[in-house]
């Protein structure tokens, strides 16, 4: 409750600020000489001026909003090269030439309507430059002599303007679409102003480039392509970042955290390329305006709708159904509403049952967003966003033995919610304000009834277990963000933002098939916390060189009676030559909620759990040094980084022995062990370093890329192997990716697709102990074997045919070419014999993706 | 659609298991060590070498210098080699007395480890029994009343043991609950112990039945230390024909009336034991271990076992022994 109110408060005293943004649009015209005549007739004030420097007949174009005297004397010192100095004691006004002016507003696509950040806004006659921000917000200092501003972004016709057309506030900035722009060119003029860095921004038609498992772009799938972050592994879900887990990437949808963005294994992400405006990432040198996870930050901004007419698209494919709808619904209001629903399950359960012996399995998901976004003015805008998902996979499985007959249901649920509003405004010229207000809930539910029944002495006997894994997590996310331009080379992101945590965790053991005593209840409790921040970075650009990105980030966390506070700074230093950069980041983070994921071999028991009394955050420091070349046609990029780590947690101890016991065709005496989760864990510590490097290349109608990372991630508890260092289950010694957009003619094109990583590390029980009778395994030491390694190639044609006039797309392709079987899971079975001293060992992979075929057709109109 | 659902059915002959070599670091042996003292018994340890999960060769530590200091009297005893890697020293450990194990195994570091022989415990047990409808033993329910140092937390062991009484004729063969247990000398108890340490060759059937119960420790009934503790045990049929099984000499799927006779024949008998910290862990890690080391996944981390014994693995743990004799 306490937090709603801070954030009415944030509201409230942002109003007068509503009030001064708004902007109508209409203007009337002045000449000095009527604007003089204006301000000695209303005001005390007498103006003094020298003819001979200002032509008091020149036009100035003011706002109709505008009423007041003071208003429009501001608005002219601010937008026009008139400088007025106040003589208070002679009540004198003097109005005199200033060598400085600005602009600013807004820039758009001409076509829908929709902002757009990044884009780069400079005057060639100075070397004034700037950028678009996140909400496609400009401001740009110029100088007498400038005389016309060039708009220049990937995938846009450039604009030139003359200055006459900029003056004024909220100016509205059209950029029409061109495919045929290529994206080097752009590097090119960003290098020359100093402006260039952003390896970090991708759009929509960067992230077409690749296909996913399903044949259709997506996010993640894009994200897993870069050097830093891992290729993955067969039916991974999430991305690992420079050695980091899956829980320590900050992944936000329109500023709110998401807490599972993949679904089914990876299959596809929750978010749909369609809807996606814009994606940041950003795994070292992170701003500080990010924060609360360890190792990177994914920044996706939804499209906010068509602004000007309606469009959409529908697409079938093996994957299932996606719409995306988007329109005005008035003149200052758009909607963008988009949807997913999975149709693998009723082609991927014969697989499964015919492989793994499934019995009815059902693999689904589905996805519904939904954006409304509303234009004060063209600075000034409220967007609510709306997200709603959910996977379900569910699965039995039955064998008979000679002893016995084994019976197990499963069922893993999860999905995210989202719902927060946003309110983006000028406060001034100078100071651009972001404040949201929203909430998360994330659920995850894991069920395993297990069963053995089998005849012991004649009798029917029947031993079982239940486990319930339950994470459930509520956020009510509150938070305001200054960006304040001081300068063309100077920017300042000031703000806080403050979460309310409430989670639910909790392991229910049970030795009955389904638990039906309803005496018995979960012992975990839900955990409230509070987690307030306050960031600020600034950034500088100096000469034409060196730029520098400096910062911090206070974190307060609240748990139990504990407070944690921790003080994070940011640096990120750059200098760049005209086709060549190099630059050192050092980035701590801290982590106050975090994943705690079962080793074991049965179902998945994660669980979001808070740093509690007991439990510190944990807490990250990245160190990066990079360096990029850039020629006509080729990116390349080279970096090495080191990660420290503290604060990991993770199970002692396996956590669902019953699965075990089920397939290793064993019956044992089960007892359920039903513990809070906090006495189930081990903390510890971690470190990753390692060398990457990538080559973007880009001619005609090939677009390409390839990474390489050599690297090494390790894990230290002092509970675990005597507390000696053991590899990171993620820890991937080489990744490789490397893929191929080739555009055959206009009509049509053909992507590749190939992708290689170490695989996981895993504790192989290797040693053996003791002497007869007295024999029993154990692992030499924890992660000490590796999974085979994973890759696979992928081809995707695709074509538009032409009587649909570029409206229809059509891609058939082929997942995993060359049927490589990579592994799910290994399994080991240990044969033991007559010989008490004799282990046979029988290995065996499971793979789930062998060969997967790719179609898809959509139709846009 | 006709081309799509071909490939469907395609991949759908498709094994998605494979058989595959496990690709591991170089393995390097440990010296294992293990010596559990008893009052009941003389200092005793085993040495031998770990080795890669399918070598079947094993490879004794029969050429170390071995010792026990006893810290609380002073006294040091040399345990002299036996072949085996097994080396003895003709005494017995003391209640309450702590003992520092030393081991040259000339590799450059001493081997060494502390443990503590708990104190004596007295112990009162009551045991009901269930029986189902046809007369047949159901469960048995132990009453454990434990009496002990009330300023130190206690760890304890619950043995269940089976045996056939010698002279079958003198007994009742009816049910063995009914008539109540009963053990006639000392020495069953003590090679009840040398079974459960691997020691005994000897397969005499009327003693040879093992089967831990449980183990528990002051806390799980305090907040730490207790002078008094009642525990509760149930022992289900299952369990009985489980120990049963383990040691008769009989098919695992015998059934019947011949089985049933057999069965109704064999005595038990309870044991609590007062043991050390270390060996509390050791067991209690043990007990998931086994259950989870049968089977291994890349999804699986193997319960790890709580070892006590530096610069090697192994247990160095201590048993008070108290036998409770139930008529």
């Amino acid at each position: 409750m306490k937090a709603l109110l801070h954030i009415a408060v944030w509201f409230t005293f942002s109003l007068p600020a509503l009030a001064q943004s708004i902007n109508t649009g209409s203007s009337q015209n002045y000449s000095i000489e009527e604007l003089i005549s204006r301000i000695e007739s209303t005001t005390n004030w007498f103006c003094s001026y020298n003819p001979d420097i200002i032509n008091d007949s020149e036009i100035l174009s003011i706002p109709k909003s505008l009423t007041s005297t003071q208003a429009i004397i501001d608005y002219v010192d601010q937008y026009y090269l008139f400088d007025f100095v106040e003589r208070p004691n002679e009540n004198k006004l003097l109005i005199i030439k200033s060598d400085q002016f600005s602009i600013q507003g807004l820039v758009v696509d001409s076509l829908t309507g929709e902002t757009i950040p990044d884009v780069l806004i400079y005057s060639k006659d100075n070397f004034n430059a700037s950028h678009t921000n996140v909400d496609g917000y400009y401001r740009l200092s110029l100088s007498a002599t400038d005389k016309e501003i060039v708009f220049q972004h990937l995938g846009y016709n450039k604009l030139v303007l003359p200055i006459e057309q900029l003056r004024g506030k909220g100016i509205l900035i059209q950029l029409s679409f061109s495919s045929s722009i290529p994206e080097i060119l752009i590097l090119e003029s960003e290098s020359e102003f100093n402006i260039s860095s952003n390896d970090n921004i991708y759009n929509r038609s960067q992230i077409d480039h690749v296909k996913g498992i399903m044949g259709r772009a997506d996010v993640l799938n894009y994200i897993k392509t870069l050097k830093s972050v891992s290729a993955g592994a067969e039916g991974q879900n999430g991305y690992n970042v420079r050695g980091g887990g899956i829980d320590q990437n900050l992944i936000l949808m329109d500023g709110f955290s998401v807490y599972e963005a993949s679904h089914l294994g990876g299959m596809s992400s929750i978010f749909m390329n369609d809807a996606v405006k814009k994606v940041h990432f950003y795994e070292g040198g992170i701003p500080s305006r990010y924060g609360g996870k360890l190792s990177s930050a994914l920044d996706i901004r939804l499209l906010d709708g068509n602004r000007k007419s309606w469009n959409s698209k529908a697409a079938l494919g093996i994957e299932g159904i996606n719409l995306h709808t988007n329109g005005p619904l008035s003149d200052k209001t758009s909607i963008s509403i988009s949807g997913k629903l999975s149709l693998f399950s009723p082609l991927a359960s014969p697989i499964l049952q015919s492989n793994l012996n499934f019995i009815d399995p059902e693999l689904s998901y589905g996805d519904a967003y939904l954006k409304l976004t509303h234009w004060i003015d063209d600075t000034n805008r409220l967007s609510l966003t709306g997200y709603i998902g959910n996977d379900l996979v569910k699965f039995g499985r039955s064998a008979v033995t000679a002893r016995a007959e084994y019976i197990d249901n499963n069922r893993i649920e999860w999905g995210n919610k989202i719902l927060g509003g946003q309110w983006h405004t000028t406060l001034s010229p100078k100071v651009f304000v972001k404040s949201k207000l929203g909430l998360t809930q994330y659920n995850f539910n894991s069920q395993g009834a297990y069963q053995i029944n089998f005849n012991q002495n004649n009798e029917e006997r029947s031993t079982a277990f239940f486990i319930n894994t339950q994470s459930d997590l509520f956020d009510v996310v509150g938070g305001t963000e200054l960006e304040i331009y001081w300068n063309n080379n100077a920017h300042m992101n000031v703000g806080i933002e403050y979460i309310n945590h409430s989670n639910s965790p909790s392991i229910f053991e049970e030795e009955n098939f389904y638990s039906q005593d309803t005496t018995l209840s979960v012992i975990d409790s839900t955990y409230r916390s509070k987690e307030w921040s306050f960031f600020l970075e600034n950034e500088w650009r100096l000469k034409q060189n060196w730029k520098i990105n400096a910062g911090f980030r206070f974190n307060q966390f609240f748990t139990g009676v504990n407070a944690y506070r921790h003080f994070n700074p940011r640096l990120s230093v750059q200098y760049n030559w005209t086709k060549s950069s190099i630059s050192a980041s050092y980035s701590a983070m801290s982590q106050f909620i975090q994943l705690l994921s079962n080793s074991g071999p049965g179902l998945p028991s994660d669980l979001w759990v808070p740093s509690t009394d007991q439990l510190e955050p944990q807490r990250s420091n990245i160190l990066d040094l990079s360096y990029w070349v850039k020629s006509n046609n080729i990116r390349f990029n080279s970096s090495i980084f080191y990660k420290r780590f503290s604060n990991l947690i993770d199970y002692t101890n396996p956590t669902d022995i019953i699965f075990s016991l089920i397939i290793s065709n064993q019956i044992f005496n089960v007892q359920a062990d039903n513990q809070p989760w906090e006495e189930r864990i081990s903390i510890g510590k971690g470190r990753s370093y390692g060398f990457e490097s990538s080559v973007y290349y880009e001619k005609n109608k090939l677009t390409s890329q390839l990474s390489y990372t050599l690297s090494k991630s390790e894990r230290q508890f002092d509970n675990i192997d005597d507390g000696a260092w053991f590899p990171f289950k993620f820890d991937r010694t080489h990744d490789i990716k490397f893929w191929i957009d080739y555009r055959i003619n206009s009509r049509s094109s053909f992507n590749i697709n190939f992708a290689y990583t170490t695989g996981n590390a895993f504790t192989f029980t290797d040693t053996k102990v003791g002497v007869s009778p007295d024999i029993f395994l154990i692992p030499s030491s924890r992660n000490n074997a590796r999974s085979p390694s994973f890759h696979h190639l992928d081809i995707l044609y695709t074509i538009m045919p032409k009587k649909y006039n570029g409206q229809m797309s059509l891609s058939i392709g082929i997942y995993n070419l060359y049927a490589r079987r990579n592994p799910f899971y290994i399994i080991i079975q240990q044969n033991v014999t007559d010989n008490p001293d004799e282990v046979l060992l029988e290995t065996n992979k499971i793979s789930i993706y062998p060969i997967l075929p790719q179609f898809n057709i959509s139709y846009k109109w | 659609m006709r081309i799509l659902l071909a490939i469907i059915s395609v991949i759908s002959f498709i094994s998605c298991q494979e058989e595959i070599e496990i690709k591991g670091g170089t393995f390097e042996p440990e010296i294992y060590v293990k010596s559990i003292l008893s009052t009941d018994a003389n200092f005793e340890v085993q040495m031998s070498e770990t080795r890669y999960v399918t070598d079947n060769q094993i490879t004794f530590i029969d050429n170390a210098d071995v010792s026990i200091l006893d810290l609380t009297s002073g006294d040091a005893f040399q345990l002299d080699n036996q072949g085996d890697g097994i080396y003895k020293a003709k005494s017995s450990p003391q209640t309450g007395h702590d003992y520092r194990l030393l081991i040259d195994a000339h590799l450059g570091e001493f081997i060494y480890s502390h443990t503590r022989v708990p104190n004596n415990i007295d112990v009162k047990a009551q045991i009901d029994t269930i029986y189902d409808n046809e007369g047949l033993v159901e469960s048995l329910d132990i009453n454990l009343e434990i009496e002990n140092d009330p300023n130190t937390e206690e760890f304890y062991t619950v043995e269940i043991q089976s045996y056939m009484p010698e002279n079958l004729e003198d007994k009742d063969t009816s049910n063995p609950f009914e008539q109540g247990l009963t053990v006639e000398s000392e020495q069953s108890t003590e090679n009840a112990e040398d079974t459960e340490d691997g020691d005994s060759n000897e397969t005499r059937d009327n003693e040879i039945a093992y089967k831990g119960l449980d183990f528990f420790s002051d806390s799980e009934f305090s907040d730490g230390e207790a002078s008094s503790i009642n525990a509760q045990i149930k022992v289900d049929r299952n369990q009985l024909i489980e120990i049963y099984r383990e040691n008769c000499n009989c098919s695992s799927s015998a059934t019947g009336s011949q089985f049933n006779e057999e069965f109704n024949m064999r005595h038990y008998l309870i044991k609590v034991n007062s043991v050390s910290y270390e060996y509390f862990n050791y067991i209690r890690s043990r007990e998931l271990n086994e259950q989870t080391s049968n089977f291994n996944t890349t999804h699986t981390t193997p319960s790890s076992i709580e070892f006590n014994i530096g610069n090697g693995i192994g247990i160095f743990g201590a048993v008070n022994v108290q036998t409770v004799y139930i008529n």
